[in-house]
């Protein structure tokens, strides 16, 4: 790669400019010599240009396109690349804080084997030749046993890799490849495509006139963060655009706390934890009622009648759903009103209102509520995600005949995705025998619910007789592990995206090593290619790779106009490519009607029928909370702006920022328990305690409590465990938080419990008693 | 009035639009990153409250830096000399010949100046003038999310900034003292700027020491 020239600087320099006019209040300062906003970075001490590297980050699921700014080799800096339509230069405080795991002191560097009994933290160095070679003879015997499905994978991401994780498990032989595993989006996923046949949407905030929110916390963490977030803040002022004054749209809130975002809301709305589906219904209620809908869009594009439609939801009357929600029935009149009535309007939802045993339900909900407002795939309103494919290089190995109970579980027959906290109890229950456990960047133990009975399966032998993690630093899980791989992280390894694109134009951004991995560590590409290669059995054919690059050039070799302007080359050149020409269009489903049965919006819902569910989008309360006693709470959790739910606490510069996670409690609820602010209380739900501090405070619904889950590791690097020690970077010794502690993991107290349609992790439902102690 | 060809004086100034700022410390953390600066100290903040009685409860947010005063106290009150002012505006300090006497941060009223835990000499925020000199912006401008850090020359009447001050009511921290700080912002809260209000840090029990 060719050091930023002066020359295409300023090019990108010119080319900001130009988005900067198109995006501000007045367009007049255009004229002005404004400073470049990025792609290039210097050093302070000499003043030179560093060499700059465009790559992709993936600290969060957003995927922003980043420069590594390297110098001698070493990455200085990470910073935004202006050219990336999504993230538009800009960055988190995640992505800024990369450096920090790519030189974290306690990274594992080589291949590490068991050198004690399980789980008790003793490691023998070996060789990759070592342990390729004792990995895949495992693997060789379990499949020559004619047992494939024995070998169970897990990971974390769904992201390029996972396809080429997908193409070793089915040429292996097992379909078995939980690699999906959760990003809480699970339930939305299934009523997206149960629904409209999309797996995400893309909220056109940046167009639009009226955000309504449930229970989502975009200024803090969402799949899409740093690209939803600046359009959210786009939309909500008033600016000129081309030749029209966008008006500033209203931003309202429903969560039961108060996030940066309610904070920031035109509106908060504090609303009882998993009751959301109903307010919803109620305001599409109002709406059928009082005439504000699409007709046409009803009548021509889904699968119901507005004769139908006003009849179901009679029964959702704005007093039944005050009554349980709390939210005022006129309230709920109002808003249903002015999201019918504005030009353009979409809802935002996310974890809040999915992450329920009723979060399927819940997002069927919103998605009926875009649809008879007519706001499905238009400027402004709730998108289609536009993306690109990616080819599968020839060969492809076929799929696997074998039926599993892990990937479709027989009673969550509508969850096709598997339920990915389930798989390690489902092992031990024995609905699936383990033979090889295989973990790609995947902690079950501290991301998933029941933490102790987690570490209990993995430490277990005979329900787990070989458990291989690849991972870049021992978490609470690889310390069960038989060997440890050592991973190339995001900035040391090649890949390629393709993130629902804002713009409506698809884009692909490439992720590249910005530097040469440290010490031993390999992509989990390169463990696989050379995993296949000595597993043999016919396996090698479908992976006859040189490098990942080759397999990455062969992905991408079906999109002729990339291909033109010099396929990879470009990529690794400029980090992203979309077709220029192409311009956004909207109603994309006009062409060839929605990926459902019917091609409509299905609104009425056969699958869902023929399983027993309600057809309709329809609200049932959850039911714990249904008895809940008098003095019991609901415990939800939440991340904060600088972390995500797993692995980032070893970053010092988030952890610094925060490092501590007290339980949010209402400020009367507080009060009634003789709570005061900083008291130490202890939260107990039916599985555990814990003992943490109390934050007493007004932005919070009485009924729920509430407690982060980033921090509290227990088995993850010293820096994540808030420890002050000696290393080669000199900030080490500066850690001064250890006194104040890192936190209370909640998960150890939230039982596992899925949404009954999706599976997914109802992690908002936990019932919980909390005292002063 | 300038006319063709004459060089106008550069003037830098920094804006925050709180109207976009979703406090995210994103700025906190770029600073960092660029600036090498050491765990316990911070040359850019967020300080966030939040306000109201439940169920009417909102947050704001306050991004703070140095704000390189046209006026700077802090200089002043240097007895080495080693606070120093820029043509443009920016407040440096000579880092050989700090002596680490804290005079300056104990006359600063913004309390942005702090002591280097591993040089023991006192630094800030300097508007990331090395970036600047390269015709780049600082870092915390660069990767803002909300796009509410907009940092430019004050004298040109076409600039981005100069634009957004005359066309829109801005404000400074503690007009008052007339040190006349060079970060204006639109839409800054009252509560927010109360030092007694609010938490001190990111959370109530932090704030660094
Ligand atoms: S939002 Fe932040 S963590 Fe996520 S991809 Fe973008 S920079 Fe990285
Ligand atoms: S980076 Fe921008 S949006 Fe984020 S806290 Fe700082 S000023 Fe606010
Ligand atoms: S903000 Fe403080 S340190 Fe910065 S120039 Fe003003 S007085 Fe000096």
């Amino acid at each position: 790669m060719s050091s930023i020239s002066r020359r295409r600087f300023l090019k990108i320099g010119a080319a900001s400019a130009s988005i900067l006019a198109a995006g501000s209040y007045s367009g007049l300062f255009s004229e002005a010599l404004e400073l470049t906003m990025g792609g290039g970075q210097v050093s302070r001490t000499t003043g030179k240009f560093r060499k700059a590297i465009p790559s992709t980050c993936l600290l969060c699921y957003a995927r922003c396109g980043i420069y590594g700014y390297v110098e001698n080799g070493l990455l200085m800096k990470i910073g935004g690349n202006p050219e990336h339509p999504n993230s538009r230069g800009r960055m988190c405080a995640k992505g800024q804080a990369g450096i920090n795991l790519l030189y974290n002191p306690d990274r594992i560097l080589y291949p590490l084997k068991r050198a004690g009994a399980r789980g008790e933290g003793k490691w023998k160095r070996i060789s990759w030749d070592e342990a390729f070679n004792e990995i895949a003879s495992r693997l060789k015997l379990l499949m020559e046993k004619g047992h494939p499905e024995e070998f169970i994978f897990q990971s974390t991401r769904d992201i390029t890799t996972q396809d080429f994780a997908r193409r070793f498990l089915n040429a292996y032989g097992t379909p078995n490849g939980l690699v999906n595993t959760d990003l809480g989006k699970q339930n939305k996923r299934i009523a997206q495509e149960l629904t409209w046949g999309a797996g995400i949407e893309v909220n056109d905030v940046a167009r639009t006139h009226y955000m309504l929110n449930f229970g989502s916390n975009p200024y803090e963490a969402h799949l899409l963060r740093t690209s939803f977030a600046q359009r959210i803040q786009e939309g909500r002022i008033t600016r000129v655009v081309g030749e029209r004054v966008h008006h500033a749209a209203k931003l309202v809130t429903f969560d039961v706390r108060v996030s940066q975002t309610a904070g920031k809301s035109d509106e908060w709305f504090p609303i009882k934890s998993g009751t959301d589906g109903l307010v919803i219904l109620a305001m599409a209620n109002v709406i059928m009622k009082r005439g504000l809908y699409d007709r046409e869009f009803i009548e021509k594009w889904t699968n119901v009648s507005v004769k139908e439609l006003i009849k179901s939801l009679s029964q959702y009357t704005p007093e039944m759903a005050e009554m349980i929600s709390g939210v005022p029935a006129e309230e709920i009149l109002r808003i249903a009103e002015e999201f019918a009535s504005s030009n353009s309007a979409t809802t935002i939802s996310t974890g809040g209102l999915t992450k329920h045993y009723n979060g399927t339900y819940n997002e069927r909900c919103i998605l009926l509520l875009n649809a008879i407002t007519g706001n499905i795939d238009v400027e402004g309103g709730f998108c289609l995600p536009r993306t690109y494919q990616l080819n599968e290089p020839f060969p492809t190995p076929p799929l696997p005949s074998i039926k599993s109970e892990l990937i479709h579980p027989g009673d969550y027959p509508l969850a096709p995705h598997e339920i990915p906290y389930a798989v390690l109890p489902m092992i031990k229950a024995g609905r699936q025998k383990a033979g090889i456990y295989m973990t790609y960047q995947h902690n079950p133990v501290y991301a998933g619910p029941d933490c102790s009975q987690t570490e209990e399966i993995l430490k277990d032998e005979s329900i787990i007789p070989y458990y291989v993690a690849i991972d870049s630093s021992m978490t609470e899980s690889t310390i069960f592990a038989d060997i440890v791989l050592p991973e190339a992280i995001y900035l040391e390894r090649w890949e390629l995206e393709s993130p629902p694109a804002f713009e409506m134009v698809p884009f692909i951004s490439i992720r590249q090593p910005v530097v040469k991995p440290l010490g031993e560590v390999k992509s989990f590409m390169e463990i696989c290619i050379e995993l296949a290669k000595r597993i043999g059995g016919g396996m090698e054919k479908y992976f006859d790779f040189a490098t990942p690059e080759d397999y990455l050039d062969a992905a991408i070799s079906k999109i002729d106009k990339l291909v033109d302007v010099g396929g990879l080359y470009y990529l690794m050149e400029k980090g992203v490519w979309c077709d220029k020409d192409e311009k956004p269009v909207y109603r994309s489903y006009e062409k060839n009607g929605f990926n459902t049965p019917s091609g409509k919006f299905e609104i009425y819902s056969e699958r869902m029928k023929a399983h027993g569910f309600d057809p309709m989008p329809a609200y049932v309360a959850i039911p714990e909370h249904k008895d809940i006693i008098k003095g019991e709470l609901i415990l939800t959790t939440f991340q904060w702006n600088v972390f995500t739910h797993q692995d980032l606490a070893n970053c010092m510069w988030l952890s610094e920022i925060v490092h501590n996670n007290p339980i949010w409690i209402n400020i009367e609820t507080a009060r009634s328990r003789g709570i005061k602010d900083g008291d130490k209380v202890e939260v107990r739900s039916r599985i555990g305690r814990l003992i943490t501090m109390a934050h007493v405070t007004h932005g919070i619904h009485p009924y729920v409590v509430a407690i982060s889950d980033s921090c509290g590791h227990w088995g993850y690097g010293r820096i994540a465990q808030a420890k002050h020690f000696k290393s080669k970077d000199p900030n080490t010794q500066l850690i001064w938080w250890e006194k104040q502690g890192n936190g209370k993991h909640p998960n150890p107290i939230i039982p596992l419990r899925s949404d009954f349609i999706g599976g997914g992790q109802a992690w908002m439902d936990t019932v919980v008693t909390v005292r002063k102690v | 009035m300038i006319r063709k060809g004459e060089k106008r004086k550069k003037r830098y100034g920094f804006l925050i639009d709180l109207r976009r700022c979703i406090g995210c410390h994103t700025c906190s953390v770029s600073c960092k990153a660029e600036n090498g600066v050491p765990l316990k100290v911070f040359r850019s903040w967020v300080k966030i409250i939040e306000k109201g009685k439940y169920p009417n409860v909102s947050r704001s947010f306050l991004p703070s830096l140095c704000n390189n005063c046209d006026s700077p106290i802090c200089l002043k009150n240097c007895p080495v000399k080693a606070t120093w002012q820029r043509n443009d505006g920016i407040v440096m300090i000579d880092e050989h010949r700090c002596i680490g006497c804290k005079y300056c941060m104990a006359s600063c009223p913004y309390d942005v100046r702090h002591i280097n835990p591993l040089k023991k000499y006192v630094q800030k925020c300097y508007w990331c003038y090395h970036r600047v000199d390269k015709e780049l912006v600082p870092a915390c401008v660069e990767v803002c999310i909300g796009r509410a850090r907009i940092f430019g020359d004050i004298n040109d009447p076409n600039s981005e900034i100069a634009q957004l001050i005359a066309t829109n009511p801005v404000q400074v921290l503690k007009p008052e003292l007339a040190t006349e700080p060079r970060v204006y912002y639109i839409g800054l809260d009252l509560d927010v700027m109360d030092p007694m209000k609010g938490w001190k840090g990111w959370r109530h029990d932090d704030g660094g020491e």
